[in-house]
């Protein structure tokens, strides 16, 4: 019997990951958070919290509720601010020798554009992916990650200032996402993560007040998985870049079917909150899986799922 | 960074008051690491099961060798199923800054309903550390008396106990604020409710005392990524995390 040594690595565009298995932005802090519990340099890369130019406070407390098998958060995108991250977390993340995806959001094109252009300089900084599946634009209040058009143009603008591989990452809010997909594909990315939350509320009944300060918060956890799934596997068939897989994963099993469903890598959220060496685990899970399986290569996996004749 | 993710042999479950359960684990490295007022995240749902979700925090009551304490109070889902375990439990632990307990000088610990829960173990640090049973003052405030059942173990361990009942069914009939009618200077330390911690706190300012608070909120990570655990600063849009800058705080640097 011949032992193979299965080969889990990927590539996102020029990005070249040891394992698809990286972490979701927000879920993480800036990786040092979890070095207790998981050896990082195992992981296929580490996703910061998402950075803005300027610090962000974040919204006013309740931020976050538990909801059947999910969460609810609005944290309202609370962040160190670029200065900081560069001068402080990407020092420590560096010493990691974990690729570094850096997750970035703005208010305009322009902040969107300027921190690319920085971080473009930042040692240590594999990729960018790039949120606009959050904030608002001055136009009109229009929210970027809604309109196929200013995914587009975002898209565009920041490809023009930055060489690094480039991440578009999509909400769920929408009504056919593959339609961003695709508009972020025509304006230079390079893959699309998805998905972000999907918008929700919870109400006590006791004071008839919203559960969270904001109102209205990002559904996550295994309760999202399968429309996640699912938004994946459609985005898969759409688009020619990469896909990376988000939503609810908190297993092997979960990242195996992300990988089936045309994931090429896949990004582990809330479950760090409730097994903080979940994503250790999976790196190990799908790497036994592979073996297990006679499969070579995890790449072998990417939308290999199996659908009904006709 | 000194935390662990482990899965801790149950020594006891039981009902130590109406609704109130005290848990005895084992696990030998918090126990030895932990400090009076850090807290362990503890997964209540059964294994292999995503509901609930989330782990609940729970500070650590106090530690014996190998044995860690915590006591809960049976209020939701999470808890209802934390009361029926028996074998083992999932937890992640020490998180969080404890109490900082001062080497010399009067030591107040002020407790409220179930907010007296880390206070035993910060008794336990104090003596710990060399300071003398009678130069520690615990005061206790409760609904009625039979939201008591801990006081004895403060007694047990030969601390002078003053307690408060909003009923008068034991001790002073009243506000253990009322009882705060010490001299000199002391350090103060309090968990409680949050009006009982606003009234303790305030009393200290007039008094001129540094008193120290442990907060609680709802929680995702316990570690400081999630970032839901805000709690007011004393600045407009400053907020603070009680998972990583807390659960201990000066009572100056939050908003109660």
């Amino acid at each position: 019997m011949s032992v193979i040594k299965p080969n889990l690595k990927v590539k996102i565009g020029n990005l070249r990951l040891k394992n698809p298995v990286m972490t979701a932005s927000g879920t993480f802090g800036y990786g040092r958070e979890y070095e207790d519990f998981v050896d990082l340099q195992a992981l296929g890369a580490i996703i910061v919290k998402g950075i803005s130019l300027e610090p962000r406070p974040g919204n006013p407390p309740p931020r976050i509720v538990e909801t059947s098998c999910g969460m609810l958060n609005a944290i309202g995108l609370e962040n160190v601010g670029l200065k900081r991250f560069v001068e402080e977390k990407m020092v420590v993340l560096r010493r990691y020798r974990t690729s570094v995806i850096v997750n970035i959001l703005g208010d305009t094109i322009e902040d969107y554009c300027h921190l690319c252009e920085q971080l473009s300089d930042v040692e240590g900084v594999s990729a960018i992916e790039v949120n606009i599946s959050c904030p608002n634009v001055k136009k009109g209040g229009v929210a970027f990650g809604t309109d196929a058009k200013m995914i587009n143009q975002v898209t565009g603008a920041v490809r023009k200032k930055t060489d690094l591989p480039l991440i578009i990452k999509l909400s769920p809010n929408v009504t056919d996402i593959t339609l961003m997909a695709r508009a972020a594909e025509e304006g230079g990315a390079d893959a699309v993560s998805l998905i972000n939350t999907l918008l929700g509320l919870a109400i006590d009944v006791k004071t008839r007040k919203p559960k969270l300060a904001n109102v209205v918060g990002g559904l996550s956890g295994p309760a999202i998985k399968p429309v996640a799934l699912r938004m994946v596997w459609q985005t898969a068939n759409a688009v020619s870049v990469p896909v990376i897989g988000i939503g609810g994963i908190g297993s092997t099993r979960d990242a195996i079917e992300f990988l089936l469903a045309g994931a090429s890598a896949i990004q582990i959220g809330t479950a760090n909150f409730i097994n903080p060496a979940v994503t250790g685990e999976i790196v190990t899970g799908i790497h036994d899986y592979l073996r297990d399986n006679d499969i070579k290569s995890v790449s072998e996996l990417v939308g290999a799922v199996i659908l009904p004749e006709g | 960074m000194n935390q662990f993710l482990t899965r801790a042999k149950i020594l006891e479950n039981v009902e130590v008051g109406p609704n109130l359960f005290r848990l005895t684990f084992e696990a030998e490295e918090i126990a030895e690491t932990a400090k009076a007022g850090q807290f362990v995240m503890v997964k209540t749902a059964t294994e292999a099961s995503d509901d609930p979700i989330l782990r609940r925090p729970f500070s650590i009551h106090r530690v014996d060798g190998k044995r860690v304490f915590i006591l809960y109070k049976v209020v939701g889902r999470g808890t209802k199923i934390l009361a029926k375990q028996e074998k083992e439990i999932d937890l992640v632990g020490p998180l969080g800054n404890g109490f900082t307990i001062p080497e010399e000088g009067s030591l107040a610990i002020v407790g409220g309903g179930l907010g007296i829960a880390p206070l035993l173990f910060v008794a336990q640090q104090a003596i710990r550390q060399g300071r003398e049973e009678e130069e520690i003052l615990v005061l206790i405030g409760a609904r009625t008396s039979a939201e008591f059942p801990v006081v004895d173990d403060f007694r047990k361990r030969g601390l002078k106990v003053r307690t408060a009942t909003d009923d008068g069914s034991a001790g002073h009939h009243g506000l253990v604020t009322e009882l705060m009618d010490m001299e000199g200077e002391w350090t103060v330390i309090t968990c409680g409710p949050a009006p009982m911690m606003r009234a303790v706190a305030k009393r200290c300012e007039e008094k001129n005392w540094e008193c120290q608070v442990s907060l609680e909120t709802t929680m995702a990570c316990g570690m400081g990524a999630c970032l839901g655990c805000a709690v007011q600063g004393n600045a407009k849009l400053e907020y603070k995390h009680v998972c990583i800058d807390g659960p201990v705080f000066k009572a100056s640097d939050v908003c109660l």
